[in-house]
């Protein structure tokens, strides 16, 4: 028993090892970071106004903080953190609900509170509070633990999406299944539940996309019917997405437009500070340096420096799974588990989307985009990740050291 | 156990694992999509960026017409080309100095070519790059042909600048109706009532401000007029050639809003009230429809197109005559004995009064021991029945029905019930005018009601004040046997002129027997040699009527307006008129006079407004109109007049603030640019 959950055990050991970091994802998180910084600085270059001057917010005010959380995260044992990992949950729904009440209305969606967005921190408090459930309740019935599981994530996401900001609550749905898969429970139920999913998907798409094959009459009022439940924002962006001729002024444009910032980059890109969509104005400003930011790097680093941009991203990835790998207890496992699955989604949804393979969501880069209360969320979440790494290895066998360090 | 534990360990690791393929797998489709997109297609990419350089044109709509009831375009369009300069297109390396240079060297030249005076000077131009640099500069705007022709022929030396065209307002009528129609000023993008939405503006490069009606119809009916923008994609080359255009969302063009106005009558009114202040309102007593609405003087509506010159702005507000003041609807005024059939109704439909009873008046009544005149100082020579009184319109007659019954609650709540004291609900701003009551009285002086008010409200006068347009919705109501109905000046879709749908807001409970009475009243105030209104008699139709002539006092000095309610054909009364000269002599002279055209232009065939209308009749005529004053001997010297007559100003003020403070914001921004 002991060996699965070993408790305070690093703690009279502290003094003889060398604390075990995760020197993979410390060195990729910088160089992510670094990316970060140059590109959102780039991408705001031809403003004249106070907007011109984020990546030095970027610089000595969001990563300085997040760097502090992180070390200060990772430096205490993340088991002593999922003791109290219900309550940050618990204060972040609680934010979601104030920000519906009160929030900052910003582009018809109320997202901001004090000046953060607190969905973004549920994303890092909502990991926690899953792996600790997960792993401390084990002698529960797995049914009953898959359903507050669901809970635990559908709480949260539900606030999220009637935000309305329904790209943020899919980015809870991966985290969610992946941690679900790993942790092993209720295998049948994780099955219908993956089936039940992928049928609801199919449901939307068809709902959004079908209408059209109808006779006239017909169709008006199935869209209508549609328009009830659908986000209008949402058809039109799957709309553009399928069919991007639909609308080249509007939302065709962005996705049009970044696919050539990429798609001109060509090998070795145009130079920094010389992305010529981006300096003329074809990308759309107010996102060039947030969710579109990987257009602005395609085409001032062309194929080498995005595959660059993916090698970092793979390695901190890689990183995070192999932590997760080596960390014999359960608890830590998930924790990366569910970081990774995170931190994938948000990576593969927003480049698929920058090179038009995707529907437009306001999904962030992580690391790299810019915003405050993401990065900051996203380095605290990786400073459990590295607490896990230093403290949770004592009990694994040897191998997983040697992998830890090696890849 | 531990084994088990140790087990389930590791099958969970190997989930893990097979997490991190799925990843993998993710990441490898990025690369693979990337190659396909950088490496193997990246030519088509780059040759799109290089040769389809898109400029996203908006397409304004076409602002609808605004038609008279009889289809007569009031409000038309004109194309006006003007020149705009892409800014971001002309954008040179280093400061922003550079390209400000460049482009105002451009205007320069293209000011020698053209040969047209400059509007944009070097501070319009930083400005416009501060502000709103994604959407072009307009350079020159109002192109004669020529300037167009030679524009067009030598696009390609001018680099960034293209040729835009843009609707521009006209009125076929004139300065007529200008106070319905209202003027029209540039649109924001975002609507003038939502809050700018940030991603507008981002969503054209090319973006003309729409127009927007900033008074009257333009205004009120804007969302009808002015449709929906469409866009356009334009692929531009180097020199500013258009390879080719997608039309992405064709503009809807506006609606045309019908008015119930006719501008026949709306001209003869106009020509009618000439040069004096005043206003005239006909209104089908049916419908509700507003067949004139005519204030007098009137500002010329293309003042405002493209947009309005400063100094026409300040021209415009320091007229004495307050041209932008929209009389017939937010003009306030006491109504005078226009207001007498009111009373009459009032005190008939609560009984207790014969109609037939004979008065005999000595020429003026004593309330609280000052003496109120009648408009014949020495007596009517005759006993008066109500009819008589009406005709005559004797004041001791109504200050004694009045002072019988009291002015609250019967008299007031019929007034209130017939839309004094409350704006009417127009498609135009409207002011709501003066009801007073013993309650308002105490908050406004402090003091309360007393006999003496009585008597001046039963005749019109004291703190009485109305409107031209809520006089008219009394007259109809008295006209058509009770029906208090909302006046209209838009038509809506499929009604026909004089059988839209009648807005009845309230029936007055009148018996049939008195309506009679009063009607009959009017009748011989038109039709008789003693009736006051007899200036207004045509013989093509049957007139009943009620003048009025009201005093007010204007910096100490008494003046007087005059006033003349009627309706028309007195057997089945189908509209209603009400005319009103402000400053004038008598209700009987001026305002019947006026009312003379207005009918003659309803019912005369073949009616053309003849270039002297006024004062045909001989000055002898005034001698005699002269003592139809409703006079209040010791009113003009009563503190408490001066004071509510300041009230009165200050009423009007309020009325027509509100629209001027719109006017001013309007044309600040066009001064602007």
């Amino acid at each position: 028993m002991n060996r699965v959950f070993p408790r305070f055990r690093n703690f009279e050991r502290r003094g003889q090892k060398m604390p075990r970091v995760n020197w993979m994802i410390a060195v990729c998180m910088a160089g992510l970071l670094t990316f970060g910084v140059l590109f959102i600085k780039s991408a705001t270059s031809i403003r004249t106004d106070s907007v011109h001057y984020i990546y030095l917010e970027m610089m000595f005010k969001w990563i300085p903080l997040g760097l502090a959380a992180h070390i200060f995260i990772a430096a205490v044992d993340y088991r002593k953190w999922l003791r109290f990992s219900l309550i940050p949950y618990a204060g972040g729904v609680l934010l979601l609900v104030l920000v519906l009440l009160f929030g900052t209305k910003l582009m018809g969606a109320r997202r901001w509170i004090f000046g953060v967005q607190p969905s973004e921190f549920m994303k890092l408090a909502v990991i926690p509070a899953a792996a600790f459930i997960l792993a401390n309740f084990s002698d529960v019935r797995g049914s009953a633990r898959f359903a507050v599981i669901l809970g635990i994530f559908g709480i949260p996401a539900l606030l999220v999406a009637i935000q309305p900001d329904l790209g943020s609550a899919m980015a809870f749905v991966p985290a969610c299944a992946a941690m679900l898969y790993v942790s092993g429970c209720s295998k049948t139920l994780f099955r219908t539940m993956m089936t039940l999913g992928i049928f609801m998907v199919t449901v939307f798409f068809s709902a959004i996309l079908l209408p059209e094959h109808l006779p006239e009459g017909k169709r008006e009022a199935v869209e209508e019917a549609v328009d009830k439940f659908i986000f209008p924002h949402w058809r039109k962006r799957v709309e553009v997405f399928v069919f991007p001729d639909r609308d080249p002024l509007g939302a065709g444009w962005n996705k049009r437009q970044s696919e050539i910032a990429v798609g001109s980059g060509g090998r070795f890109g145009k130079g920094y500070l010389k992305g010529t969509q981006n300096i003329l104005g074809f990308l759309p400003r107010s996102v060039s340096s947030t969710d579109f930011i990987f257009s602005v790097i395609g085409e001032e680093t062309g194929f080498v420096g995005s595959c660059s941009l993916i090698l970092l991203f793979c390695g901190l990835l890689g990183g995070i799974v192999a932590t997760g790998y080596v960390c014999r207890d359960p608890a830590g496992r998930l924790i990366c588990t569910g970081t990774a699955a995170l931190l994938f989604m948000h990576i593969f949804v927003n480049m698929a989307m920058t090179v038009g393979k995707m529907p437009i969501t306001g999904i962030p880069l992580p690391l790299v985009s810019y915003g405050g209360s993401f990065t900051v969320a996203i380095m605290s979440l990786l400073g459990l990740v590295q607490s896990v790494s230093i403290h949770g290895s004592e009990s694994t066998p040897g191998g997983g050291q040697s992998l830890t360090k090696g890849t | 156990m531990s084994n088990l534990a140790e087990k389930a360990a590791a099958a969970a690791g190997w989930r893990l694992l097979w997490l991190g393929l799925l990843m993998a797998l993710g990441m490898g489709y990025l690369v693979f999509v990337l190659y396909g997109i950088q490496i193997r297609d990246t030519r088509t990419y780059a040759s799109a960026q290089e040769m389809h350089t898109f400029r996203r044109v908006r397409l304004p709509a076409t602002r609808g017409r605004i038609l008279d009831c009889r289809g007569r375009v009031v409000a038309d369009n004109r194309p006006s080309f003007c020149i705009s300069l892409y800014i971001e297109e002309m954008r040179e390396p280093g400061p922003w100095s550079n390209t400000v240079n460049r482009v105002d060297g451009m205007i320069d030249k293209l000011s020698q070519f053209l040969d047209s005076p400059r509007i944009v000077d070097r501070d319009g131009i930083w400005a416009h790059i501060y502000r709103r640099r994604a959407i072009p500069l307009v350079a020159f705007d109002g192109l004669c042909d020529r300037a167009v022709a030679r524009f067009s022929e030598n696009a390609g030396k001018f680099p960034g600048a293209d040729i835009s065209v843009r609707a521009e307002r006209v009125y076929p009528y004139g300065d007529s109706a200008c106070h319905v129609i209202g003027y029209v000023g540039k649109g924001q993008p975002g609507g003038e009532t939502g809050e700018p939405d940030g991603e507008e503006e981002e969503d054209f490069d090319f973006l003309l401000p729409d127009l927007a009606g900033r008074s009257g119809v333009e205004k009120s009916c804007d969302k009808e007029l002015a449709g929906m923008c469409g866009g356009e994609l334009i692929q531009i080359n180097v020199v500013g050639y258009k390879h080719k255009s997608v039309i992405g969302q064709e503009p809807v063009p506006g609606k045309d809003v019908r008015l119930t106005l006719d501008m026949r009558i709306q001209n003869a009114a106009e020509a009618a009230l000439g040069n004096e202040r005043g206003a005239v309102v006909v209104m089908n007593c049916r419908t509700g429809e507003l067949l004139a609405l005519a204030s007098a003087p009137r500002y010329d509506l293309s003042l405002f197109t493209p947009s309005l010159h400063a100094s026409d702005w300040k021209a415009l507000l320091d007229n004495p005559n307050r041209p932008l003041y929209s009389r017939a609807a937010a003009g306030v005024y006491p109504p005078g004995s226009v207001f007498k059939p009111v009373v009459a109704m009032s005190v008939l439909s609560h009984g207790g009064v014969d109609p037939h009873q004979l008065y005999d008046c000595t020429g003026f009544v004593m309330v609280g021991g000052r003496r109120i005149r009648c408009a014949h100082r020495h007596g009517h020579g005759h006993p008066l029945d109500m009819a008589g009184a009406l005709a005559e319109s004797c004041n001791p007659y109504f200050i004694e029905l009045a002072r019988g019954i009291g002015w609250e609650p019967y008299i007031r709540a019929d007034a209130e019930a017939l839309g004094l004291g409350a704006a009417p609900e127009v498609e135009i701003f409207a002011a709501a005018g003066v009801l007073p009551s013993e309650e308002w009285k105490r908050r406004r002086f402090g003091e309360g009601w007393r006999g003496g008010d009585t008597a001046n409200v039963a005749i019109g006068q004291g703190f009485l004040a109305a409107t031209p347009l809520q006089v008219a919705v009394f007259t109809s109501a008295i006209a058509n046997g009770g029906n208090v109905l909302r006046p209209r000046l838009v038509l809506h879709d499929g009604e026909t002129p004089g059988a839209a749908a009648a807005n009845v807001i309230r029936h007055m409970n009148w018996k049939s027997g008195d309506l009679k009475i009063v009607h009959k009243g009017m009748f011989d105030a038109v039709n008789t040699a003693s009736g006051t209104g007899r200036r207004a008699y045509i013989p093509e139709v049957s007139v009943a009527g009620k003048t009025g002539t009201a005093e007010y006092m204007d910096g100490g000095e008494k003046k007087k307006n005059a006033w003349m309610i009627a309706f028309a054909p007195y057997e089945d009364p189908e509209y209603a008129f009400v005319t009103m000269v402000e400053d004038s002599d008598a209700g009987g002279m001026s305002a019947a006079l006026v009312l003379k055209e207005v009918l003659k232009s309803v019912y005369v065939p073949d009616y053309a407004p003849g270039p002297e209308l006024k004062h045909t009749d001989a000055e002898e005529d005034f001698a005699a109109f002269s003592g139809d004053a409703d006079v209040m001997e010791d009113a003009p010297e009563s503190p408490r007049f001066d004071a509510y007559v300041e009230n009165m100003d200050a009423s009007e003020e309020e009325g027509a603030g509100g629209t001027d403070a719109d006017v001013a914001d309007a044309v600040e921004g066009d001064v602007g640019e």
